[in-house]
């Protein structure tokens, strides 16, 4: 392996939890509901993902526990954000204050002595016949099992969000939501159905993270990745499949800058943490391209109210 | 769905219920102590014990009350931003970035730009220098919404990253202090320094720096033509534009002040607290701001005292760790479960008082 292949590979293994989140949150932003929890709902994956696996010897299990949390953290925020009509965004805010004090508490009290033991997690597993592809298949096929999941469900939404009807009616939902509910959509139905996806996805990033990573749990192990998530989904206009390039990029930038410094190489790492950040910005302001928002995002629907 | 008149619902029942609800957000701090209560019940500890160890933490001596206050000020200040902006119907989630810029500003023209200023004048210029920091980091976003459309909740979160880590980098750069082993900038001249309130603790005057701006806002609120015209924004835009008030330059104008006051708590942190510049001197202010300004209801009045509540709250755990063995973490989770329930409150009561208003007999939307 090439060092370029090297740190590409290494990219895409940075970015494929992030890139879990922002696939989640793509779907939720489409339907007109933004996660400013996301992070939270990471956390929250991360943590029991790595008490689930411990406490029954399978990464597996450990992974479907994340995904089960995070599920329940999103369904919470639904219940806020549309049943309740509460701010969205104070919600999300609230989630990741519930989530990082609840993890580190719940840190404290059931893992007291146990908190830097390893569990059971994801290894890489290399593809027979794709992973000796030239470039890409050293980049892409050595990775670990869930991150062969995660590409199929990118592909998946791809299809999903512009070639089904479900995934037409969410688009509707988040564009025009009087226009969706007029043609007899359920609206607050597709936004529910979108934030459990996030939650679901998002545990899945936060599993992913901590039980392929690093295989135990500490104190704000997503140290902000949620957020990135976050700015991803907006660099990728809300489109699955630049939605995850921009989780590789991002993971890609992470570990050039991490190469660099392991080779001695004076970049401060806060350049490259701000980076993505300040080009998502420099899109939003129109540097590039026309950012395209679901129109209807963070705003709450009711029927007959404009 | 509309709602069915409430044909049968007694006089009493509308007369609880026309009561009450206006109340919800208040009284949704109930059930949200309460799944706290059982939390600590769970971990073995009496609730009761808690809130008193928590109480005497944080009021309980002179050096309580010191934490309790320097955690509340920046709260405070900030708080204020956040609620400036709430009340034009915009969404300010990038205070900690606008509290490192703000803290930088004043730092670096403390330093070098001003070395010699002391007392009141040299304080209120470099205040200044916080407000001009944050209020730049404001103003972007302010824009960008005025102008394009850009949501800011987005902008101001993503600047706030931004800031926190070039602010970390141009320290590393060029302010640090070859003396010190920590990361950060030589100290300010003593004649930089606040005064100290409370003799024997930390406790400074950005405490009455925080009130004063507190009844300006109110005043400018509640008072001044520009105070009416921003709460007519936050009312209703069109209904503003209609009646010929210049929205985009009020969005702009209360995105600057919003970010200006948490670059101003930047300052003060630095002006009272620290004295220098230091990396990861805001333990996540910009974010607790928003349950601050939530909690105190947007309204420059009951910010502060919502201030001093979540502020009494971080000063008290460790005495609640240190005497119960209860993690500390729990008040992030606490504070978290209050704006949780807040949150939906707020949501509910306006579902409430929208089917009331149908009930009521009035005209249907």
């Amino acid at each position: 392996m090439t060092l370029i292949t090297d740190v590409l590979a290494s990219g895409v293994r940075i970015g494929a939890p992030i890139g879990a989140a922002a696939l989640g949150e793509t779907y939720s932003g489409r339907s007109g509901v933004i996660n400013v929890g996301l992070e939270g709902m990471m956390l929250v994956g991360a943590f029991a993902g790595v008490l689930v696996s411990g406490a029954t010897g399978s990464a597996w299990v450990g992974l479907l526990a994340a995904m089960g949390a995070g599920l329940l953290v999103a369904l919470v925020h639904g219940l806020i954000s549309i049943t309740l009509r509460g701010n969205q965004v104070v919600s999300g805010i609230a989630i990741n204050l519930v989530a990082l004090g609840g993890t580190s508490f719940l840190l404290e009290e059931l893992l007291r002595d146990r908190q830097d033991q390893t569990v059971p997690g994801f290894y890489s597993v290399p593809i027979p016949g794709l992973s000796r592809i030239p470039f890409l298949g050293e980049v892409l096929f050595r990775q670990s099992l869930v991150v062969y999941m995660l590409y199929i469900l990118a592909a998946v939404s791809v299809v999903v969000l512009y070639r089904t009807h479900w995934g037409l009616k969410v688009q509707a939902s988040g564009e025009n939501p009087h226009a969706a509910d007029a043609a007899g959509i359920g609206v607050n139905r597709i936004r529910y159905e979108c934030v459990a996806l996030a939650g679901l996805l998002a545990g899945m990033g936060g599993g992913m993270l901590a039980l392929s990573q690093l295989r135990f749990f500490t104190h704000n192990l997503t140290a902000g990745r949620g957020f990135i998530a976050i700015a991803v989904v907006i660099f990728g206009n809300w489109r699955p499949g630049q939605v995850m390039l921009g989780a590789g990029l991002f993971g890609t930038v992470d570990a050039l800058q991490l190469r660099l410094q392991a080779i001695g190489v004076p970049v401060p790492g806060e350049v490259m943490t701000m980076l993505p950040y300040l080009v998502t910005v420099l899109l939003l302001a129109g540097v590039a391209r026309k950012a395209r928002m679901p129109a209807y995002l963070t705003r709450v629907f009711v029927r007959g109210e404009p | 769905m509309v709602a069915a008149p409430a044909i049968g619902a007694t006089r009493t029942q509308r007369m609880v219920r026309r009561g009450l609800v206006p109340l919800l957000p208040l009284l949704s701090i109930v059930p949200a102590l309460g799944i706290a209560s059982l939390i600590i019940w769970a971990a073995g500890v009496n609730p009761a014990d808690a809130v008193r160890e928590l109480i005497a933490g944080a009021f309980g001596d002179r050096f309580g009350i010191g934490v309790t206050a320097i955690r509340t000020i920046p709260l405070m200040i900030t708080g204020l931003g956040v609620a400036v902006g709430i009340r034009v119907g915009l969404w300010n989630l990038g205070g900690e970035g606008q509290i490192y810029m703000g803290a930088l500003t004043a730092t670096v023209l403390g330093l070098y730009i001003l070395p010699g200023a002391s007392g009141a004048l040299g304080i209120a210029i470099l205040v200044l220098a916080g407000f001009l920091g944050g209020g730049v980091w404001g103003l972007i976003p302010g824009v960008l919404r005025a102008y394009r459309g850009v949501n800011e909740v987005i902008t101001t979160l993503l600047m706030s990253f931004v800031a926190i880590n070039s602010v970390t980098v141009i320290l590393h750069a060029f302010l640090q202090d070859p003396t010190s082993s920590y990361a950060a900038s030589p100290l300010l001249s003593d004649g930089l320094k606040l005064p100290i309130l409370l003799p024997r603790t930390e406790f400074h005057a950005g405490f009455v720096i925080g009130l004063i701006l507190a009844g300006l806002l109110f005043v400018a609120f509640r008072y001044s033509d520009i105070g009416l015209e921003l709460r007519a924004v936050g009312s209703n835009q069109k209904a503003a534009r209609f009646a010929g008030i210049p929205v985009r330059r009020r969005l702009i104008q209360a995105m600057v002040v919003s970010g200006g006051l948490a670059g101003i708590a930047g300052a003060v942190e630095i002006l009272g607290l620290h004295h220098r510049l230091a990396v990861g001197f805001s333990p996540g202010y910009g974010f607790d701001a928003v349950a601050v300004a939530l909690l105190g209801g947007a309204d420059p009045r009951f910010v502060p005292f919502a201030a001093v509540f979540l502020g009494s709250l971080s000063a008290g755990a460790p005495a609640m760790e240190r005497g119960l063995g209860l993690p500390s973490e729990f008040i992030p989770l606490t504070e978290g479960l209050i704006v949780l329930f807040v949150v939906a409150a707020y949501g509910l009561r306006s579902r409430l008082q929208q089917r009331m208003a149908l009930e009521g007999g009035g005209l249907s939307p």
